[in-house]
């Protein structure tokens, strides 16, 4: 087990080595995020009758999109440099790799997008009290949301020249993620708290998703490296 | 042979334990082309193969056969420990070195090593030896998009030093190293080879080493 999660932090350390000191690669996903939100407010308009109802729809939206956008080329460095066909021969899993992988992502493009959301809702004229109360959702949800990425981002690795088809792969994955945490967050705004039955049905998909991408991921990169 | 993968292994840096590898008739294809077929050879702990061939004639593909990240097509691949048959390829005691070498650019030398470091366990210590032995030493602070293509192949072999595994299979070497650099690669190669490893070695240009040598295509 220690020679396991050595792995998967060597992974994540690594990476988040490359987004936060080599390139700022963490950045773009939140600055997506920022520039997706704060338009969908200007053209909505300034009335906050018109703004609050949309408020979830938009930042669950914003949230999806960003978090492709930073995941869907996950794998493509570690193929393209060599590093994938190395870890796949000397290594007895790619498990620990993809978790650290998905960690990483997570870290860098999930975390900033969570700490910014509070201000994405305030722009939306959503209320003081409900803007905590939705964070919880919006966390497990972008845990989900990468999950669903992962999986894509493996598939289009394993294709090469795929292209972005890794963002249309993950959409129909992301799916019940989006119903779920829209749900949920929306129950939030009606003041029905945080633990509704929306709440459970996305942490029950993230869950499902959190066993079955990571080793879907593994063979899909395993039978993009033969 | 390509058997079932077991979950995670922790990684085996025993020299004295060094399996031994027999390959008979082996094929391989790439792209659903037969590149390889025909090929046995048998590799003892302490010896070496060297691999020749023009581009495309296989040798990479025979590697990644032998390294478990492919299927023959036809023939075997065994793997022995003190005469008993492995069941799996021992992936956590092989070394590769990739044609592409697995260095991050945006990363300095250091950075480039820890996370391998982490990987296999290693000490501080031996990222430093490793570097003087590959002559980066200086260069540890420098990003290794600013390194030339020769002292990149030296940080690649830098890792498969780092490993401390018995068996390195190693995918050109020498591409884009100097004189010296080849030297280098021999001098590592011989020396791995008298502690008892062996090595598979795909490359266009005779490393003075003893061992075996197969022509492909």
């Amino acid at each position: 087990m220690a020679g396991f999660v050595a792995f998967a932090g060597a992974t994540l350390a690594r990476d988040a080595a490359i987004a936060f000191k080599a390139g700022g690669g963490w950045l773009l996903g939140l600055v997506f995020y920022a520039i997706f939100v704060t338009l969908a407010a200007f053209a909505i308009g300034p009335e906050a009758a018109a703004l609050r109802p949309n408020a979830v729809a938009i930042i669950w939206l914003a949230a999806l999109f960003a978090l492709q956008f930073a995941a869907a080329d996950m794998f493509t460095a570690d193929f393209d440099d060599g590093t994938l066909k190395v870890l796949a021969s000397e290594q007895s899993s790619l498990l620990p790799y993809v978790i650290g992988k998905t960690a990483a992502v997570f870290l860098v493009s999930a975390a900033p997008l969570i700490l910014a959301t509070p201000a994405a809702l305030s722009l939306f004229a959503v209320p003081a009290s409900a803007v905590w109360s939705m964070t919880p959702a919006i966390a497990v949800g972008a845990l989900g949301l990468i999950l669903a990425a992962l999986a894509a981002s493996a598939i289009n690795t394993a294709l090469v020249g795929g292209g972005r088809f890794a963002a249309i792969l993950a959409a129909p994955l992301s799916v019940p993620v989006l119903i779920f945490g829209v749900g949920a967050s929306r129950l939030v705004l009606a003041g029905e708290g945080v633990w509704t039955a929306d709440f459970q049905l996305l942490a029950a998909s993230v869950l499902f998703l959190g066993v079955a991408a990571p080793g879907f991921a593994v063979l899909s990169l395993r039978l993009g490296l033969e | 042979m390509r058997g079932r993968r077991a979950w995670y292994r922790r990684p085996v840096a025993d020299f004295d334990t060094c399996p031994h590898l027999t390959c008979r008739d082996l094929g391989c294809d790439r792209g659903g082309r037969p590149v390889v077929r025909g090929v046995s050879f048998d590799l003892p702990p302490g010896g070496a193969l060297q691999i020749f061939g023009r581009n495309g004639a296989g040798k990479s593909s025979l590697l990644a056969v032998l390294g478990g990240r492919a299927a023959p097509t036809a023939g075997e691949v065994d793997w022995t420990q003190d005469g008993a048959p492995l069941a799996r390829t021992p992936a956590e005691r092989l070394a590769v070195l990739d044609h592409d070498g697995a260095v991050k650019p945006q990363l300095s030398v250091d950075q480039n090593l820890l996370f391998w470091k982490r990987l296999y366990g290693a000490s501080r210590e031996a990222c430093a030896a490793v570097l003087d032995q590959v002559g980066l030493k200086r260069r540890r602070a420098q990003k290794a998009a600013s390194l030339s293509a020769g002292e990149r192949r030296r940080l690649a072999l830098a890792r498969v030093l780092l490993a401390g595994r018995p068996i390195w299979l190693l995918d050109e070497p020498t591409a884009s190293v100097d004189a010296a650099g080849e030297a280098l690669a021999a001098d590592l190669v011989n020396a791995h080879l008298a502690r008892g490893g062996s090595a598979v070695i795909a490359t266009h240009h005779r490393l003075a080493l003893q061992g075996e040598e197969l022509t492909l295509g």
